[in-house]
């Protein structure tokens, strides 16, 4: 009988252990990432880029994708560039490294990309950039996330 | 313990020495049971002990006067069995036979040697930068020598025993000359038909069963042809990247020091690709600027400069050991390295020949017993390694931002301790505020940081990645109002432009090779100025990176080897430091010659700045000189000589004046910073401690070491 009380004492407090877990790690809550598009022009100016993620808020941990968007101005006509010319990255500055896979980007439409395979393998500040090649010049809009 | 009478004999007979060749290796081992450890050392064969065994131990058998000379292996063991506990440490250290990398001695006989080969007679033929080639016997003797390019060599090899081959990049030939130094003859143009033909920039050079073998760093290939000098066929295009070196291995491969790409390149006869070895990278096996190399019997020797060893591998491409440790004393040697560039072995394979041109001298390596260099080396355990300064740097703003060789980043400074010091305190060293890029070929990343620019507002940094043929700009968060501190992200990266991509798209470029930006500068309207090497020319560039215009050497005024530039506001005119022809030219805005400098004063005119009275400071590496010309280009004032003291430089490549009016001397040779007053007095000097200690302390000056010789 005794054993019988242990076991349902034990299954009522299981849920409660699980939710105490789920506070320290990251959620979907915690990442403040957008959810909707976030548009930034280019570093030096000659283009405008915007992200939004694909697959849900982005958190740590689990591969997720994300959608780009650029435009000449901001949310105006797309600038149209093969996937190739197009670099994703995401690095830690203040850890000096990056992501440990490599992206894929497919064109939507003109203007209009996704990007599968990005991960962040850490908490904290992760820079998102995108290098945009028109030869000879290249030129890099980034985004900040917060995870 | 019985031993053989052979090497009993070896081993109590101090007077072995004068059976060895000249300049051979003579192993000896001294023991130590007390610490358990076998410390190897080396002694020269004139008799006389080198620097390099001062590490001696003083075990029990070394008081005896116990010495192993020339010790079979199977005498080695026996003697090992006498001290159980050494033979851990002789096992751990891997000495099992007899091999190539053991220091001999050093040659000091030259300014800036760039260049070397051995005859099958055993004489050691040495190219120095000036043009200056001499041939050395066994014991560093010189043979003959004679003044054969005019500067600029590149590359050196010998045609039998009686000529050289010697490549000169400057001049974009390939000559040979005899052992007295007539020109004798010079290769012939490759690929005569293409647009791509003829040399570029011809370096490392090999001779091979009748053929001559050169790389050209320019073109990016291998050029072969028949002793006579004619062409027969070019490899490797599209696949070699600034290779610097050439030699062939027992298995008729030619290999390539694919210097570009951090790898070596291994060619069939027929030029076919087979394999490659090596990426970037530190660790056995990988590259930082492999420079050169040689071959022989079942191993190839890499000299792996930016690692600062000379890597030994087998025909798999696996190593096996190295040879070197970094030099961390100034002109230290003595087995320890500085940059080795250049390598050469011996015909019988027993000897090899290593130049280290920042250092000016030439390091003989021996055979010896073991498979690895000792692993205790005589160095006090305190002295922590030098940080290094690329060779341009540049300031603005209150800030100075320097290329970091080894990490291929740009490390930004604050000057605000050298400049405003606390009251009551001296000038500080500047403080390291944040560093940007670092290896790699992504935008943001370097292979070869060049020149650099600092300035503006926003704070701009530019930088010629010459390894990616690019010129990067990014903005940098950095302000002189924020407390001092180090962050990682103040970086923010603009933009790019690739040389490459700009010679295809752009009708006044199309040039048949890839343009390699070597320096920078911007003007107050924004205007960039981009000095590229290959073609000699300078780029300007408007505010949206549009070629604007272009302009370089003509029939009338010619450049030989342009390395820096520098754009003086008040006057709206741009100079051009030429290496090569020893002057400064002076042209305006458009690019319209203006007149020329130092004619008759400079050798080799590396960086310019100007003072607010106008005046000019040139910065000569080769005769390490801070030279102060006025307005119409009379000399003002002369400072400096080789050395490291406070009043001496040594190789120094940029100068740079200050808000203030301060000078700034990259002290390249001597890892340091130097700061002199309006006047020209020193007050500070910064970088490496044991580089600025001389400098800080003049008392304590030791003999300038660039004029020994051994």
């Amino acid at each position: 009988m005794n054993i019988k009380y242990a076991a349902l004492l034990a299954l009522c407090l299981l849920p409660a252990c699980d939710s105490k877990q789920g506070d320290d790690v990251p959620s979907a809550q915690n990442a403040q990432a957008p959810v909707d598009w976030t548009w930034n022009q280019s570093n030096a100016g000659q283009y405008w880029a915007a992200w939004k993620p694909a697959t849900g808020p982005v958190e740590m941990g689990p591969s997720f994708a994300i959608e780009i968007k650029l435009s000449t101005t901001e949310a105006g006509a797309p600038l149209d560039l093969q996937a190739g010319q197009i670099d994703i990255q995401a690095r830690m500055p203040e850890h000096q490294h990056g992501m440990l896979q490599s992206p894929e980007i497919t064109r939507l439409s003109p203007g209009h990309y996704r990007v599968d395979g990005m991960r962040f393998h850490m908490l904290g500040y992760w820079q998102l950039q995108l290098d945009i090649s028109r030869p000879p010049l290249t030129e890099r809009a980034q985004f900040d996330i917060q995870l | 313990m019985i031993l053989p009478t052979k090497a009993l004999a070896r081993v109590f007979h101090e007077d072995v020495p004068q059976a060895q060749q000249p300049g051979s290796w003579q192993g000896s081992v001294d023991f130590d049971p007390a610490d358990n450890a076998v410390a190897l050392s080396r002694k020269a064969t004139s008799g006389k002990s080198s620097k390099g065994a001062r590490g001696l131990r003083r075990g029990p058998l070394a008081k005896l006067g116990v010495r192993v000379h020339e010790m079979s292996g199977l005498g080695l063991v026996l003697l090992l069995a006498i001290s159980a506990p050494t033979a851990f440490a002789q096992e751990e250290s891997g000495a099992t036979s007899e091999h190539l990398g053991l220091y001999s001695r050093t040659i000091r006989k030259f300014p800036r040697p760039v260049a070397l080969s051995y005859a099958s007679d055993g004489t050691l033929w040495v190219a120095d930068h000036s043009g200056l080639v001499q041939g050395l016997d066994s014991s560093g003797g010189l043979v003959t020598s004679f003044m054969g390019p005019q500067g600029g060599v590149g590359g050196l090899a010998l045609a039998g025993n009686e000529s050289l081959w010697i490549s000169v990049p400057w001049e974009k030939a390939v000559g040979r000359y005899s052992k007295i130094g007539m020109p004798t003859g010079a290769l012939t143009s490759p690929n005569p038909d293409s647009p791509r033909g003829g040399f570029l920039e011809p370096r490392g050079i090999t001779t091979f069963k009748g053929h001559v073998c050169v790389v050209d760093a320019g073109w990016g290939r291998l050029d072969i042809f028949k002793s006579d000098g004619t062409w027969q066929k070019s490899i490797g295009e599209g696949l070699l990247k600034n290779p610097q070196d050439v030699c062939i291995d027992s298995l008729g491969r030619y290999l390539v020091a694919d210097t570009g790409n951090s790898r070596i390149c291994a060619f069939d006869v027929e030029g076919n690709l087979i394999t490659t070895f090596g990426e970037w990278g530190w660790f056995p096996g990988l590259f930082s600027d492999p420079t050169a190399i040689e071959a022989q019997g079942e191993r190839f020797y890499v000299a792996d400069r930016e690692n600062q060893r000379v890597q030994v591998f087998d025909l798999q491409g696996t190593p096996i050991y190295r040879i070197g440790m970094h030099a961390i004393l100034p002109r230290e040697g003595e087995g320890t390295l500085h940059y080795p560039t250049h390598l050469a072995l011996r015909r019988d394979g027993r000897e090899l020949a290593l130049i280290e041109p920042m250092d000016g001298r030439v390091q003989i390596f021996g055979m010896g017993l073991g498979d690895a260099p000792p692993k205790k080396i005589n160095r006090p355990t305190d002295r922590q390694p030098a940080p290094h300064y690329g060779t341009h740097w540049d300031m603005g703003a209150g800030y100075l931002a320097i290329p970091e060789p080894e990490t291929h980043s740009i490390r930004i400074y604050d000057l605000r301790n050298v400049e405003k010091p606390e009251p009551g305190q001296q000038a500080g060293t500047p403080t390291l505020v944040t560093e940007v890029g670092g290896f790699g070929t992504r935008l943001g990343r370097y292979t070869q940081p060049g020149g650099v620019f600092i300035g503006g507002d926003p704070l701009t940094l530019l930088v010629c990645d010459t390894g990616n043929g690019r010129l990067v700009e990014t903005k940098l968060a950095l302000s002189q109002e924020d407390p001092l501190g180090f962050t990682l992200v103040a970086a923010r990266v603009q933009r790019s432009l690739d040389l490459a991509a700009l010679n295809e798209t752009d009708e006044q470029l199309q040039r048949p090779w890839t343009p390699r930006p070597i320096d920078v500068e911007r003007s107050a309207d924004g205007t960039t100025f981009l000095l590229c090497d290959l073609g000699r020319e300078i780029y300007v560039l408007d505010e949206f990176w549009n070629l604007d215009a272009r302009f370089g050497a003509t029939e009338e005024h010619p450049w030989k080897h342009p390395v820096a530039i520098a754009w003086q506001e008040s006057t709206g005119r741009l100079f051009v430091c030429d290496e090569g022809l020893g002057r400064v030219h002076v042209y305006d805005r458009q690019g319209h010659w203006d007149s020329e400098l130092g004619e008759y004063f400079l050798k080799r005119p590396s960086a310019i700045s100007f003072d607010k009275q106008g005046h000019i400071l040139v910065i000569d590496r080769g005769v390490s000189t801070l030279f102060t010309f006025d307005d119409k280009g009379s000399v003002l004032r002369q400072q400096g000589h080789a050395g490291i003291d406070r009043d001496s430089f040594f190789g120094p490549t940029d100068v740079d004046v200050n808000e203030q009016g301060h000078i700034y001397v990259l002290d390249h040779g001597n890892h340091r910073g130097m700061v002199f007053d309006k006047k020209g007095e020193w007050f500070h000097a910064f970088g490496s401690r044991l580089y600025t200690k001389p400098a800080r302390l003049p008392w304590t000056i030791e003999k300038n070491d660039t004029e020994e010789s051994e």
